[in-house]
């Protein structure tokens, strides 16, 4: 017996949403594993570098306390810029993942809401990460470009992957926010 | 509004819904984690990488094929019992079936209403595609670190993904060809020609029919009735449900085809049950008989998903039935398993050979052997710490040899815990052989992680959740010792090893003795642990004198028999000083030739772990030794004229400054407080009561032997060579990048002080004031 058509959309709704979730986990274990050696041996992790650019703007985070120049000269000292490189390459998958995840689940919500489809388009705030991921996919360019030449990283490019960095973190915390309501107000 | 008891507040309403879930689901979540993430494990950094992952790098074409189908056993095996167990949920708390079809149902709302329809059978495109995307990451990785090269893993790896999806199908045939209405997977490619060839075959129809009717006839006498329908016809006796049949038959399916697996890849291994004769030949198994076209065996990898789809089975069905009872699966495992080995007496064994002790004149004591080293003795002690502490000690033996030739036999005693016992019985062996001392790090440092997985799949698992009736006098421990001795007897060419199938020469420990005596090879101490009393146990063919008092701990003879001789083979010292937690099972002695009725004493039924437990650097059996060398060499007995004594301490693993360690949480610190710290005591306990007792050892004993010794020329000194480097894999497989680094790890530096020092050259590498 076929399943109904609407109910075999949202089966697939379901198989991608939670093949998204488990691409996000995924590439967050090997992206974290990466990062293990730059954080062991020089205490910088990819954080540290993102928002490097804006320095000393975020002098009051732990992330933000030194400038792109001494992050990747201790790098460069430890040998470990080939390291940074092969996490950043891994990094322009990871947005993919997220992003793909926070449509989906936007879309997912949005569906179970009990006024669908003339209320609750609020739901819709889940997909900031989605824009989350178009910034991160722009720090990562910027990144890139800086890790090539790491002798003379381009102060414009470090200050705009922070910037992008920075709108990125807040698109994440709307698009969580966005979650934690419409669970708590369980309209889901 | 206030929320009624009846309709609680919709949040709380959710929150109930997704635990339900998460609870219904739990081992779904923790398989398909099993599933996704394990393979990660190959990527260094990534938790458990020193564990698990050399398990998935470094797989040729074969193996890939067969690690695809076991990735995808386990993910389909998912699909389908997650399926049946949400598809059964209301009839746990409302009765009546366990089965409702899918266009039949509302929202039951003990689940979320999105994983009700999900979480279904029938198996729809959307959840198949979900199910198979779970093995991309293990497959990804394989593939990436295949030995094969990537285009030949990925044929592989497509070929797997086609064989397992054909054989899927077919298993589920004889559900699809007789319940044509109520299939339990639609819309699958190939699905419908293949059933609808297969359902044309009218006697494969009828055969179908008759299973199903003695299925059905077995379930309703179980009394199984929520996994039946009526029948179509009238009066006819109920039958199975379609989805269950499915779940049936591709559960049996599975069990036939792992059966044979089982069969296929059985290790080959020599009869070791009776007494191990003095480096004579012992009847080796033949090869299998398709070792020609398949390989002679499957990676680990393989065994360990096999392990997966075993465990996913026999819990998610015990969940299903023993779910609406309120009964848990694991509680019901336990019981089984508590029960069952106390009826049954079950455990694991290693064979000792009792033998007369020698007369007094042909003793080996540690003076004997301490006679005639030179100048030099030195003692080698070598640390814990998996196939890389068995590469790293014989990695260091050859270099250290290689450089000086005279250090085989000023080397009087390798006093040995887990793997560098597996280093030193390798080279033990290989120096009796006559081989280079190349060959025993090539031996091992070969991975013989396949057979205790065999083990553990096919022996150990079958007898721990059957609590014992599935019982076999081998078990992975001993599959284990029979591969280290295939590999000892092996030809080494190049960077592998060629086992050859005939016979295999066996060593007891009382068959060294000789070579011991003549300096041929240094005498052997592989430290153990008594799970039962924590105490330390030397497996060793040295004769102590006198009994073994406060001064000294106990040797295996002394411990299981009073006054004889305790033999074992070499190999299965070498593993009972090795039991890595879990890898190879504790085990106790079964004494060759005991009478039949006799009542052991209670301490013969005690069970060896991995001497690591109590100390995994081997000093303290080190200095049990070197204590009564050193009062005979401060009476001047004869023959004992050493004026350096140098103890060389190998270790796998460099620790890095304990006040470096990072801190804990105060919550982890409240909560796993205890349990951390006793971890953490095993380890640091061992390391400074090492580092302080030898040190004040050598101290007292330099001032005492001095104080005779003509001129003051006499010295003991310490030498520690570890890797520089303190990561590394724990498990008994290295891939060949971790062999790489094993090689190079080397530190030439440090081995030339050693060196300088002996040749009267050099200061000593670490003074003993």
């Amino acid at each position: 017996m076929t399943p109904a058509p609407d109910t075999r959309a949202g089966q697939w709704l379901a198989a991608w949403t939670l093949s998204a979730f488990v691409a996000t986990l995924v590439f967050a274990i090997v992206l974290s594993a990466l990062a293990t050696p730059l954080a062991e041996k020089t205490g910088f992790k990819m954080v540290h570098l993102q928002l490097s650019g804006a320095y000393p703007l975020f002098a009051w985070t732990p992330w933000g306390r030194t400038p792109t120049d001494k992050i990747l000269a201790e790098w460069k000292d430890k040998g470990l810029v080939a390291q940074a490189r092969r996490n950043q390459r891994v990094d322009f998958l990871f947005p993919l993942a997220y992003g793909s995840f926070s449509v989906l689940l936007a879309i997912g919500l949005r569906r179970l809401h009990p006024g669908y489809p003339s209320s609750g388009r609020w739901i819709w705030g889940v997909a900031a990460g989605a824009g989350a991921a178009v910034l991160d996919e722009c720090e990562n360019l910027c990144l890139w470009s800086v890790l090539q030449n790491p002798d003379e990283p381009g102060r414009v490019l470090a200050a705009l992957a922070a910037a992008a960095a920075v709108v990125k973190l807040l698109l994440l915390a709307a698009a969580l926010l966005t979650f934690l309501v419409a669970v708590l107000r369980a309209r889901v | 509004m206030t929320p009624s008891p009846q309709t609680p507040a919709s949040w709380l309403r959710f929150l109930q819904q997704w635990t339900s879930l998460g609870g219904l689901l739990r081992y779904g979540w923790f398989f398909s984690a099993f599933l996704v993430f394990l393979p990660l494990t190959a990527i260094d950094d990534v938790p458990l990488h020193g564990v698990l992952g050399g398990l998935f790098v470094d797989l040729t074409a074969w193996e890939i094929y067969f690690v695809t189908m076991a990735f995808l056993g386990l993910a389909w095996s998912l699909m389908f019992t997650e399926g049946l167990i949400v598809n059964g949920i209301e009839s746990w708390w409302s009765g009546g079936l366990a089965y409702q079809r899918l266009d039949e149902t509302s929202p039951t709302g003990y689940v979320p209403a999105w994983a009700e329809k999900f979480f279904s059978v029938p198996v729809t495109p959307p959840q198949f595609v979900f199910f198979s995307l779970l093995v991309v990451p293990g497959l990804f990785v394989v593939v990436q670190h295949a030995a094969a090269g990537v285009t030949a893993a990925l044929l592989a790896a497509g070929l797997g993904v086609v064989t397992a999806y054909l054989l899927l199908i077919l298993l589920s045939a004889p559900a699809a060809i007789v319940d044509q209405d109520d299939r339990a997977m639609v819309d699958l490619p190939l699905t419908e020609p293949i059933w609808a060839a297969l359902g044309s075959i009218r006697p494969l129809v009828s055969a179908v029919e008759w299973l199903r009717g003695v299925v059905s006839a077995i379930l309703a006498a179980l009394g199984l009735r929520y996994m039946l329908r009526p029948s179509t016809t009238s009066g006819g006796p109920p039958v199975v449900h379609a989805p269950h049949f499915i779940a049936i038959t591709n559960a049996t399916g599975l069990i036939v085809l792992i059966a044979v697996v089982a069969f296929v890849f059985s290790p080959a291994s020599p009869d070791r049950k009776n007494a191990i004769p003095e480096a004579s030949p012992v009847p080796g198994a033949p090869a299998p008989a398709l070792g020609r076209v398949i390989p002679a065996e499957l990676p680990a990898v393989m065994y360990l998903y096999i392990i997966g789809i075993t465990l996913v089975l026999t819990l998610t069905s015990l969940q299903f039935h023993l779910g609406r009872l309120r009964v848990s699966p694991i509680a019901t495992l336990l019981v089984i398993v508590i029960l069952g080995y106390g009826w049954s007496a079950v455990d694991h064994y290693f064979v000792v050979v009792p033998r007369p002790p020698p007369r007094p004149e042909d003793a080996l004591t540690p003076i004997t052997i301490a006679r005639g080293t030179g100048k030099n003795l030195v003692v080698v002690v070598a640390s814990g710490g998996g196939i890389l502490a068995a590469g790293w000690t014989t990695l260091a033996l050859e270099k250290l040899i290689e450089a000086r030739p005279d250090l085989l036999r000023e080397i009087r005693l390798l006093s040995t815990i887990s793997g560098g016992s597996v280093g030193a019985a390798y080279f033990l062996d290989s120096v009796l052989r006559g081989e280079p001392p190349v060959a025993a790090k090539v031996k091992s440092t070969t991975s013989s992680l396949s057979v205790t997985a065999y083990g553990f799949a096919f022996l150990d698992l079958p007898r721990l959740v059957s609590g014992g009736a599935v019982s076999s006098a081998r078990d992975r421990g001993i599959l284990l010792e029979n591969e280290w001795l295939a590999i000892a007897n092996g030809t080494v060419r190049g960077a592998v090893v060629d086992k050859k199938p005939g016979g295999l020469t066996d060593r007891s420990l009382s068959s060294l003795r000789g070579a011991i005596l003549r300096g041929t090879i240094p005498a052997p101490i592989f430290g153990a642990t008594i799970m039962e009393s924590g105490r330390r146990v030397m497996i060793t063919p040295i004769d102590f004198p006198g009994q073994a008092d406060r001064r000294r701990g106990e040797t295996l003879s002394e411990f299981l028999l009073d006054g004889d001789e305790a033999d074992v083979s070499l190999w299965t010292a070498a593993r009972l000083s090795a039991t890595f937690a879990f890898v190879s099972p504790a085990a106790r002695a079964e004494i060759a030739a005991a009478p039949k009725g006799a009542v052991p004493p209670r301490h013969q039924a005690h069970h060896m772990i991995d001497g690591g437990y109590y100390d995994n650097f081997g000093v303290t059996s080190a200095l049990d030794w070197l204590a009564p060398v050193l009062q005979a060499r401060e009476r001047r007995d004869k023959g004992l004229d050493f004026e350096r004594v140098l103890v060389i301490q190998l270790r796998a693993f460099r620790r890095g400054s304990p006040k470096e360690l990072p801190a804990r949480t105060g919550a982890i610190a409240a909560l796993l407080g205890p349990v951390i710290g006793l971890e953490a005591i095993r380890d640091g306990a061992a390391v400074s009561r090492n580092d302080i007792e030898l040190a004040r050892f050598a101290a007292a004993w330099k001032t005492r032997v001095r104080a005779v010794v003509p001129d003051r020329r006499f010295d003991i000194c310490l030498a520690t060579l570890q890797p520089p480097g303190v990561a590394g894999p724990l498990s008994w497989h290295l891939s060949a990048e971790d062999k790489k680094r094993l090689e190079n790890s080397w530190t030439p530096l440090d081995a030339a002080r050693v060196i300088a020092y002996l040749d009267g050259t050099g200061p000593c590498p670490e003074p003993v004031d």
